[in-house]
Protein backbone atom coordinates (compact mmCIF):
# COMPACT_ATOMS: atom_id res chain seq x y z
CA UNK A 1 0.00 0.00 0.00
CA UNK A 2 1.33 3.37 -0.76
CA UNK A 3 0.05 5.35 2.02
CA UNK A 4 1.67 2.25 4.22
CA UNK A 5 4.74 2.95 2.64
CA UNK A 6 5.38 6.35 3.62
CA UNK A 7 5.03 5.93 7.23
CA UNK A 8 8.06 5.66 8.90
CA UNK A 9 8.56 2.47 10.44
CA UNK A 10 10.41 2.01 13.72
CA UNK A 11 11.78 -0.81 15.96
CA UNK A 12 10.44 -0.37 19.64
CA UNK A 13 10.08 -2.10 22.55
CA UNK A 14 6.96 -0.56 23.74
CA UNK A 15 4.19 -3.07 24.22
CA UNK A 16 1.15 -1.75 21.90
CA UNK A 17 -0.89 -3.16 19.03
CA UNK A 18 0.38 -0.35 16.45
CA UNK A 19 -1.25 -1.62 13.50
CA UNK A 20 0.24 0.54 10.58
CA UNK A 21 -1.61 -1.38 7.66
CA UNK A 22 -5.08 -0.63 9.44
CA UNK A 23 -4.15 3.21 10.48
CA UNK A 24 -2.98 3.70 6.94
CA UNK A 25 -6.36 2.28 5.61
CA UNK A 26 -8.33 4.53 8.33
CA UNK A 27 -6.66 7.50 6.86
CA UNK A 28 -7.79 6.68 3.66
CA UNK A 29 -11.33 6.15 4.42
CA UNK A 30 -10.93 9.56 6.12
CA UNK A 31 -9.61 11.32 3.06
CA UNK A 32 -12.95 9.77 1.17
CA UNK A 33 -15.28 10.48 3.29
CA UNK A 34 -14.02 13.51 3.35
CA UNK A 35 -14.94 14.18 0.23
CA UNK A 36 -18.35 12.68 0.48
CA UNK A 37 -19.05 15.26 3.37
CA UNK A 38 -18.46 18.17 1.17
CA UNK A 39 -20.40 16.15 -1.50
CA UNK A 40 -23.51 15.64 1.04
CA UNK A 41 -22.48 19.77 1.79
CA UNK A 42 -23.08 20.89 -2.11
CA UNK A 43 -25.90 18.28 -2.81
CA UNK A 44 -28.00 19.80 0.24
CA UNK A 45 -27.42 23.09 -1.51
CA UNK A 46 -28.60 22.35 -4.84
CA UNK A 47 -31.91 21.06 -2.84
CA UNK A 48 -31.23 16.93 -3.23
CA UNK A 49 -32.92 16.89 0.09
CA UNK A 50 -35.41 19.13 -0.51
CA UNK A 51 -35.79 23.34 -0.43
CA UNK A 52 -33.19 23.77 -3.32
CA UNK A 53 -33.21 24.35 -7.21
CA UNK A 54 -32.44 20.27 -7.93
CA UNK A 55 -35.85 20.21 -5.81
CA UNK A 56 -38.07 22.93 -7.05
CA UNK A 57 -40.51 20.85 -9.81
CA UNK A 58 -42.99 23.40 -12.45
CA UNK A 59 -45.62 21.89 -14.66
CA UNK A 60 -47.27 23.91 -17.00
CA UNK A 61 -50.40 22.72 -18.81
CA UNK A 62 -53.04 24.82 -20.16
CA UNK A 63 -53.58 27.43 -18.36
CA UNK A 64 -52.54 25.60 -15.28
CA UNK A 65 -48.68 25.93 -13.45
CA UNK A 66 -48.19 23.57 -10.30
CA UNK A 67 -44.99 24.08 -8.60
CA UNK A 68 -44.06 21.02 -5.69
CA UNK A 69 -41.30 19.98 -4.15
CA UNK A 70 -39.55 16.56 -5.95
CA UNK A 71 -37.93 16.05 -2.38
CA UNK A 72 -38.85 16.39 1.21
CA UNK A 73 -38.87 15.14 4.48
CA UNK A 74 -41.02 13.50 6.78
CA UNK A 75 -43.39 15.76 9.38
CA UNK A 76 -41.49 18.99 6.95
CA UNK A 77 -44.23 20.96 5.07
CA UNK A 78 -44.31 20.47 1.68
CA UNK A 79 -46.32 23.63 -0.50
CA UNK A 80 -47.97 22.40 -3.61
CA UNK A 81 -48.50 25.80 -5.38
CA UNK A 82 -51.36 25.80 -8.20
CA UNK A 83 -51.79 28.87 -10.52
CA UNK A 84 -54.82 28.95 -12.69
CA UNK A 85 -56.40 31.51 -14.76
CA UNK A 86 -59.51 32.68 -13.39
CA UNK A 87 -62.93 33.15 -15.42
CA UNK A 88 -64.53 29.74 -14.35
CA UNK A 89 -65.18 27.43 -11.46
CA UNK A 90 -61.97 25.39 -10.21
CA UNK A 91 -62.23 21.57 -9.37
CA UNK A 92 -58.81 19.55 -8.24
CA UNK A 93 -59.10 15.97 -7.86
CA UNK A 94 -56.99 13.95 -6.03
CA UNK A 95 -56.67 9.74 -5.57
CA UNK A 96 -57.09 8.99 -2.17
CA UNK A 97 -54.06 6.66 -2.64
CA UNK A 98 -52.10 9.67 -2.76
CA UNK A 99 -53.70 11.94 -0.26
CA UNK A 100 -53.16 8.84 2.11
CA UNK A 101 -49.34 9.69 2.65
CA UNK A 102 -49.76 13.04 3.73
CA UNK A 103 -51.45 14.99 6.37
CA UNK A 104 -53.45 17.88 4.45
CA UNK A 105 -52.32 20.81 6.88
CA UNK A 106 -54.40 23.56 5.22
CA UNK A 107 -55.92 24.50 1.85
CA UNK A 108 -55.39 28.21 1.26
CA UNK A 109 -57.91 29.91 0.08
CA UNK A 110 -60.33 27.02 1.67
CA UNK A 111 -61.97 24.76 -1.02
CA UNK A 112 -66.09 26.03 -1.09
CA UNK A 113 -66.71 22.32 -0.82
CA UNK A 114 -64.93 18.98 -0.69
CA UNK A 115 -66.37 15.46 -2.16
CA UNK A 116 -65.03 11.78 -1.93
CA UNK A 117 -66.31 9.63 -4.62
CA UNK A 118 -64.27 6.40 -5.91
CA UNK A 119 -61.40 6.54 -4.26
CA UNK A 120 -60.68 10.45 -5.12
CA UNK A 121 -61.07 13.29 -3.25
CA UNK A 122 -62.85 16.69 -5.12
CA UNK A 123 -62.12 20.47 -3.59
CA UNK A 124 -63.93 22.94 -5.75
CA UNK A 125 -63.47 26.23 -5.22
CA UNK A 126 -66.26 28.39 -6.33
CA UNK A 127 -66.78 32.20 -8.55
CA UNK A 128 -63.02 31.84 -9.59
CA UNK A 129 -62.34 35.98 -10.54
CA UNK A 130 -60.56 37.36 -13.60
CA UNK A 131 -57.24 36.86 -13.44
CA UNK A 132 -54.76 34.57 -12.11
CA UNK A 133 -56.10 32.39 -9.17
CA UNK A 134 -53.41 30.78 -6.67
CA UNK A 135 -53.85 28.03 -4.36
CA UNK A 136 -51.39 26.21 -2.10
CA UNK A 137 -51.80 22.71 -0.58
CA UNK A 138 -49.78 22.73 2.65
CA UNK A 139 -49.62 18.74 3.12
CA UNK A 140 -47.31 16.91 5.96
CA UNK A 141 -45.40 13.55 4.64
CA UNK A 142 -46.18 10.85 6.88
CA UNK A 143 -43.71 8.36 5.50
CA UNK A 144 -40.52 7.84 3.95
CA UNK A 145 -40.11 6.56 0.26
CA UNK A 146 -41.89 7.40 -2.89
CA UNK A 147 -44.66 8.90 -3.69
CA UNK A 148 -46.64 8.99 -6.91
CA UNK A 149 -50.32 10.15 -7.74
CA UNK A 150 -51.93 12.01 -10.93
CA UNK A 151 -53.89 15.50 -9.81
CA UNK A 152 -56.92 16.48 -12.13
CA UNK A 153 -57.46 20.37 -12.26
CA UNK A 154 -59.73 21.21 -14.62
CA UNK A 155 -59.45 18.13 -16.79
CA UNK A 156 -55.73 18.84 -17.03
CA UNK A 157 -54.17 15.79 -15.27
CA UNK A 158 -50.53 16.39 -14.07
CA UNK A 159 -48.16 13.23 -12.64
CA UNK A 160 -46.84 14.58 -9.10
CA UNK A 161 -43.99 12.72 -8.01
CA UNK A 162 -41.96 12.80 -4.78
CA UNK A 163 -39.28 11.51 -2.77
CA UNK A 164 -39.67 11.36 0.98
CA UNK A 165 -36.53 11.02 3.15
CA UNK A 166 -36.81 9.70 6.51
CA UNK B 1 -40.53 -0.21 15.93
CA UNK B 2 -40.06 3.41 14.74
CA UNK B 3 -38.59 4.79 17.70
CA UNK B 4 -35.43 1.76 17.75
CA UNK B 5 -34.72 2.37 13.99
CA UNK B 6 -34.58 6.00 15.11
CA UNK B 7 -32.00 5.37 17.79
CA UNK B 8 -29.88 2.24 16.41
CA UNK B 9 -29.51 4.63 12.90
CA UNK B 10 -28.35 8.31 14.96
CA UNK B 11 -26.34 5.97 17.17
CA UNK B 12 -24.07 3.90 13.90
CA UNK B 13 -24.42 7.53 12.36
CA UNK B 14 -22.37 9.07 14.86
CA UNK B 15 -20.54 6.53 15.81
CA UNK B 16 -19.28 6.46 11.82
CA UNK B 17 -19.24 10.43 11.78
CA UNK B 18 -17.19 10.95 15.01
CA UNK B 19 -14.74 7.76 14.05
CA UNK B 20 -14.01 9.94 10.91
CA UNK B 21 -13.47 13.06 12.06
CA UNK B 22 -10.38 11.54 13.61
CA UNK B 23 -9.54 10.63 17.09
CA UNK B 24 -7.83 14.12 17.68
CA UNK B 25 -11.25 16.27 16.93
CA UNK B 26 -12.99 14.87 20.51
CA UNK B 27 -9.77 14.43 22.68
CA UNK B 28 -8.69 18.73 22.48
CA UNK B 29 -12.35 20.36 22.42
CA UNK B 30 -12.43 24.07 22.68
CA UNK B 31 -15.00 26.25 24.27
CA UNK B 32 -16.39 26.36 20.88
CA UNK B 33 -16.29 22.11 20.22
CA UNK B 34 -18.09 22.28 23.10
CA UNK B 35 -20.68 24.69 21.49
CA UNK B 36 -20.53 22.72 18.90
CA UNK B 37 -21.54 19.38 20.47
CA UNK B 38 -24.41 20.90 22.01
CA UNK B 39 -25.42 22.23 18.80
CA UNK B 40 -25.46 18.51 17.52
CA UNK B 41 -27.14 17.53 20.71
CA UNK B 42 -29.90 19.86 19.66
CA UNK B 43 -30.42 18.52 16.26
CA UNK B 44 -30.52 14.96 16.74
CA UNK B 45 -32.67 15.41 19.38
CA UNK B 46 -35.61 15.87 17.21
CA UNK B 47 -34.75 13.50 14.72
CA UNK B 48 -34.52 10.90 17.45
CA UNK B 49 -37.91 11.75 19.58
CA UNK B 50 -40.19 12.93 16.64
CA UNK B 51 -43.01 14.59 17.53
CA UNK B 52 -43.38 12.69 20.68
CA UNK B 53 -41.97 14.29 24.41
CA UNK B 54 -43.58 12.34 26.32
CA UNK B 55 -41.57 10.30 29.23
CA UNK B 56 -42.35 6.80 28.34
CA UNK B 57 -40.62 7.91 24.79
CA UNK B 58 -37.59 9.58 26.35
CA UNK B 59 -36.73 6.47 28.90
CA UNK B 60 -37.55 3.91 25.76
CA UNK B 61 -34.88 5.64 23.96
CA UNK B 62 -32.53 5.96 26.52
CA UNK B 63 -32.52 2.05 26.69
CA UNK B 64 -32.43 1.65 23.34
CA UNK B 65 -29.45 3.59 22.84
CA UNK B 66 -27.86 1.93 26.27
CA UNK B 67 -28.68 -1.08 24.99
CA UNK B 68 -27.04 -0.07 21.30
CA UNK B 69 -24.30 0.53 23.42
CA UNK B 70 -23.62 -2.49 25.99
CA UNK B 71 -24.37 -4.45 22.25
CA UNK B 72 -20.99 -2.86 21.03
CA UNK B 73 -19.04 -2.94 24.26
CA UNK B 74 -19.59 -6.85 24.35
CA UNK B 75 -19.07 -7.35 20.18
CA UNK B 76 -15.66 -5.12 20.45
CA UNK B 77 -14.62 -7.55 23.55
CA UNK B 78 -15.39 -10.70 21.81
CA UNK B 79 -13.73 -9.47 18.15
CA UNK B 80 -10.86 -7.77 18.16
CA UNK B 81 -10.71 -6.79 14.56
CA UNK B 82 -14.09 -4.73 15.02
CA UNK B 83 -12.24 -3.39 18.54
CA UNK B 84 -9.74 -2.15 16.27
CA UNK B 85 -12.21 -0.87 13.40
CA UNK B 86 -14.15 1.55 15.95
CA UNK B 87 -11.82 2.60 18.48
CA UNK B 88 -8.24 2.53 15.86
CA UNK B 89 -4.91 1.42 17.28
CA UNK B 90 -2.36 3.69 19.10
CA UNK B 91 0.42 5.18 16.88
CA UNK B 92 4.01 6.46 17.99
CA UNK B 93 4.47 9.94 16.84
CA UNK B 94 7.96 10.78 18.54
CA UNK B 95 10.83 7.96 18.53
CA UNK B 96 13.68 8.55 20.85
CA UNK B 97 13.45 12.61 20.46
CA UNK B 98 12.58 12.01 16.56
CA UNK B 99 9.41 13.27 15.87
CA UNK B 100 7.64 10.95 13.30
CA UNK B 101 6.35 13.92 10.72
CA UNK B 102 4.62 11.49 7.79
CA UNK B 103 2.64 9.91 11.05
CA UNK B 104 1.84 13.20 12.63
CA UNK B 105 0.68 15.10 9.64
CA UNK B 106 -1.95 12.09 9.15
CA UNK B 107 -2.53 11.82 12.26
CA UNK B 108 -3.48 16.07 12.65
CA UNK B 109 -1.13 16.58 15.51
CA UNK B 110 2.02 19.19 15.36
CA UNK B 111 4.75 19.41 17.66
CA UNK B 112 3.27 21.91 19.75
CA UNK B 113 0.40 19.12 20.57
CA UNK B 114 3.39 16.67 21.55
CA UNK B 115 5.11 19.76 23.42
CA UNK B 116 1.56 20.62 25.14
CA UNK B 117 1.12 16.99 26.72
CA UNK B 118 4.94 16.78 28.06
CA UNK B 119 4.95 19.75 29.48
CA UNK B 120 1.95 19.08 31.23
CA UNK B 121 2.37 15.35 32.27
CA UNK B 122 6.03 15.63 32.91
CA UNK B 123 6.85 18.94 32.81
CA UNK B 124 9.62 18.72 30.37
CA UNK B 125 10.94 21.68 28.21
CA UNK B 126 12.18 19.99 25.08
CA UNK B 127 11.66 17.44 22.49
CA UNK B 128 14.45 15.36 22.86
CA UNK B 129 13.48 14.62 26.30
CA UNK B 130 11.27 12.38 25.24
CA UNK B 131 12.03 9.09 24.26
CA UNK B 132 8.50 7.98 23.31
CA UNK B 133 5.19 10.29 22.22
CA UNK B 134 2.13 7.96 21.27
CA UNK B 135 -1.07 8.62 20.10
CA UNK B 136 -3.87 6.82 22.38
CA UNK B 137 -6.65 5.18 21.40
CA UNK B 138 -9.25 8.22 23.03
CA UNK B 139 -6.83 10.52 20.84
CA UNK B 140 -4.68 11.74 23.91
CA UNK B 141 -0.97 12.24 23.96
CA UNK B 142 0.85 10.27 26.81
CA UNK B 143 4.73 10.95 26.66
CA UNK B 144 7.42 8.15 27.56
CA UNK B 145 10.61 10.61 28.81
CA UNK B 146 13.77 9.28 28.63
CA UNK B 147 14.54 7.59 32.55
Amino acid sequence: MQADRQIEIITHTLELDENLTQQAKGWKVQKICGILIAAVIVLTASGLFGSGPLSWRKIEKAGVILQYETFGRVEKEADIRLQVDGGKALAITIPMRYLDHFKVEKIVPDAYESRIAKGYVTYTFRGAIEGKNIIHFFLYPKKAGNIKGIWQVNQQHIQLTHFIYP
Amino acid sequence: MDLIFRGVAIYLFLLVLFRILGKRSLAETTTFDFVLLLIIGEATQQALLGNDFSVTNALVLIIILMGVAMLFAKLKSKYKKLDRLLEGTPLILVDHGKPLKKRMTQSHVDEDDIMEAARIHHGLEQLKQIKFAVLERDGTISIIPFA
